[in-house]
């Protein structure tokens, strides 16, 4: 069939994509050799191989991975290609969650955990409110929509609110978070956040049929055998763990959610089970490349990779949308 | 009488404190073609909502194949029901191909994606359906009378007992309703039974061996096009003149609806 064929070339492309962007990231301005020769020993460069680069290329690849495989799944169940991630109100959740414990000093009781705990709290927080004030209207779309925008900025409001107390200080650091950073994070957490977020973007690449069939509207799922309710609640509690986490490992990083799937729907069809894993491969590598960007553009000053991917993505959307009418 | 696959047993629906079923019974046997037709607001979305499963009666219950509904799944349903309602829709661009296969959901394996045995049964169905050349195409880019045969489509890969209609073909041009009536008597012809609300009466008439007249909320009249679509019958209902001639071709009843302008005062 030429449209498997087709399907499976731009897959592959994806995934030397892919691959070039993390030896891109591995080894930028040193070059592959470096990269090789320096891996096993411990000093210089394989040093910063191992503290830095490597871990900061698995966040990337993890957090831009889901965002992505995030993005197909609320768009279908919303019905609306233009949700994201942060579509149910979890930036707003989130950032409150960074801007509480930044006022309250928890940096200093909690280390390194105080802003991914609390941002990942928040963002649960404004989930767990957007979900019991949609139950009471089943779970209708335009209403979580409604309710994840409204949710959203009351918790920004808060935040603003919270930012007029601090001292400039201590708002940079806070600031640089809420913008999507990379660079922040504790090497201690790689270890914990590789099966944290695999598992989930796991169990999600296997719901591609039921995705494409909640996508023709409730009452038709219903009638080819999908029971919405049941999907409805474990498919958005998922992703929006998988939200949560990437908002509590690298801040606030829009369009890779919005952007990713949309462009890969447009080259390999409507199909999920496929868009899945392709938004997938395509998240990971626009975040990686992204952030390869934010290092490197302005070096020695690094840009907050959410500032790169806003640019970058706003730019290609808009570009997409003038070009298509 | 033939084997019953639906009952109705004094099924009532209220929403927001409005009746809009009020205590109907009725039953539909195998191999039926029954046509529900009724003003706006008498009930006939309600009624294929109810006898699909969508919406549960809140008094008496609906049964099939001598079961109540509640005690079947979703899937399980799936596998013998298909239902179009009146308005299906989604966001995304789906080849014809993959929309048509999300009615093998029922039937498929659980896991990752669908067999060749599932894509087998799609090409086959666009062969009967007649829609082998909309191959590879993508629904959005379709006529609204393609389309409708694709959705017919879907809900025929579920391979089902019974087929329910809401209004199919109430925004297509002649041709395209005579040609979708045409696919669906030979399909009941071939055993399936179909249940559909019309707005058409004349259509009712041609093509349904079995006409059920709502009115809020209520059977009116129930039986074969000929007993129900009298102008008595509609007169009271429609509360519109109507005149009730009879059919050249095949003899059945068909309706003309009579403007004010014609009638004389008193």
């Amino acid at each position: 069939m030429n449209r498997k064929r087709k399907n499976a070339v731009i897959l592959a492309s994806l995934v030397c994509l892919l691959i070039i962007s993390i030896l891109l990231s591995l080894g930028y301005g040193k070059g592959l050799g470096a990269v090789f020769c320096s891996l096993f020993t411990n000093e210089g460069f394989g040093l910063i191989l191992r503290k830095i680069r490597i871990p900061r290329t698995i966040i990337a690849f993890l957090v831009g991975g889901s965002l992505g495989v995030c993005g197909v799944t609320l768009q279908s169940i919303l019905r609306n290609p233009l949700a994201e991630p942060y579509t149910l109100g979890i930036a707003g959740g989130a950032s409150f969650g960074i801007a509480l414990s930044t006022i309250m000093g928890l940096q200093q009781v909690l280390g390194a955990f105080a802003n991914p705990l609390l941002g990942f709290g928040g963002a649960m927080l404004s989930v767990a409110i957007v979900f019991a004030l949609s139950k009471k209207r089943s779970f209708d779309p335009n209403s979580m929509i409604l309710f994840g925008i409204v949710v959203s900025l009351v918790f920004s409001s808060f935040v603003f609110f919270l930012f007029s107390l601090l001292d400039p200080d201590k708002m940079q650091t806070t600031l640089m978070w809420l913008m999507g950073d990379l660079s922040n994070l504790d090497i201690a957490f790689i270890p914990i956040y590789i099966p944290m977020f695999l598992i989930p973007t796991s169990i999600l690449f296997f719901f591609g049929k039921e995705l494409d069939i909640l996508s023709l509207g409730r009452e038709k799922a219903q009638y080819l055998g999908v029971n919405p309710p049941r999907f409805y609640k474990g498919l958005f509690l998922i992703a929006s763990l998988l939200a949560g986490l990437c908002v509590s490992a690298s801040g606030i990083i829009g369009f890779v959610g919005l952007i990713v799937p949309h462009i890969l729907r447009s080259l390999l069809g409507a199909g999920h089970t496929i868009l899945l894993i392709a938004s997938y491969i395509g998240g990971a590598f626009f975040l990686i490349l992204s952030d390869v960007f934010s290092r490197y553009l302005l070096y020695p000053v690094e840009l907050p990779v959410g500032v790169v991917t806003g640019i970058l993505g706003g730019f290609i959307l808009l570009f997409l949308l003038v070009r298509r009418q | 009488m033939e084997k019953s696959l639906f009952s109705a047993n004094h099924v009532v629906f209220c929403y927001n404190h409005h009746t809009a079923i009020d205590d109907i019974t009725f039953t539909v046997g195998q191999g039926e073609f029954v046509g529900v037709i009724g003003p706006n607001g008498a009930g006939k979305s309600t009624i294929i909502r109810l006898l699909a499963g969508f919406l549960r009666p809140s008094k008496g219950f609906v049964a099939f194949s001598g079961r109540n509904l509640d005690e079947y799944d979703r899937r399980e349903l799936a596998q013998n029901i298909a239902t179009l309602p009146q308005a299906t829709d989604t966001p995304f661009s789906f080849t014809v191909e993959e929309f048509i296969l999300m009615g093998r959901y029922p039937h498929a394996q659980k896991g990752f994606l669908y067999g060749k045995k599932e894509g087998e049964f799609v090409v086959d169905i666009m062969e009967t359906m007649e829609i082998s050349r909309l191959h590879g195409r993508r629904i959005d880019n379709l006529s609204e009378g393609e389309r409708q045969k694709v959705f017919l489509s879907q809900c025929l890969a579920q391979d089902p007992k019974a087929l329910l209609l809401d209004e199919p073909v109430s925004h297509l041009d002649i041709r395209h309703q005579i040609q979708t009536f045409d696919v669906l008597e030979k399909l009941h012809n071939e055993g399936l039974t179909i249940i559909m609300v019309l707005h058409d009466l004349n259509l009712a008439s041609e093509f349904c061996s079995r006409v059920i007249l709502l009115s809020k909320g209520r059977i009116h009249s129930d039986g074969d096009p000929r007993s129900v679509l009298t102008f008595q019958n509609i007169e009271k209902v429609y509360d519109t003149v109507v005149i009730v001639k009879e059919n050249p071709l095949s003899g059945k009843p068909f309706v003309v609806p009579v403007s004010k302008k014609y009638l004389k005062k008193e």
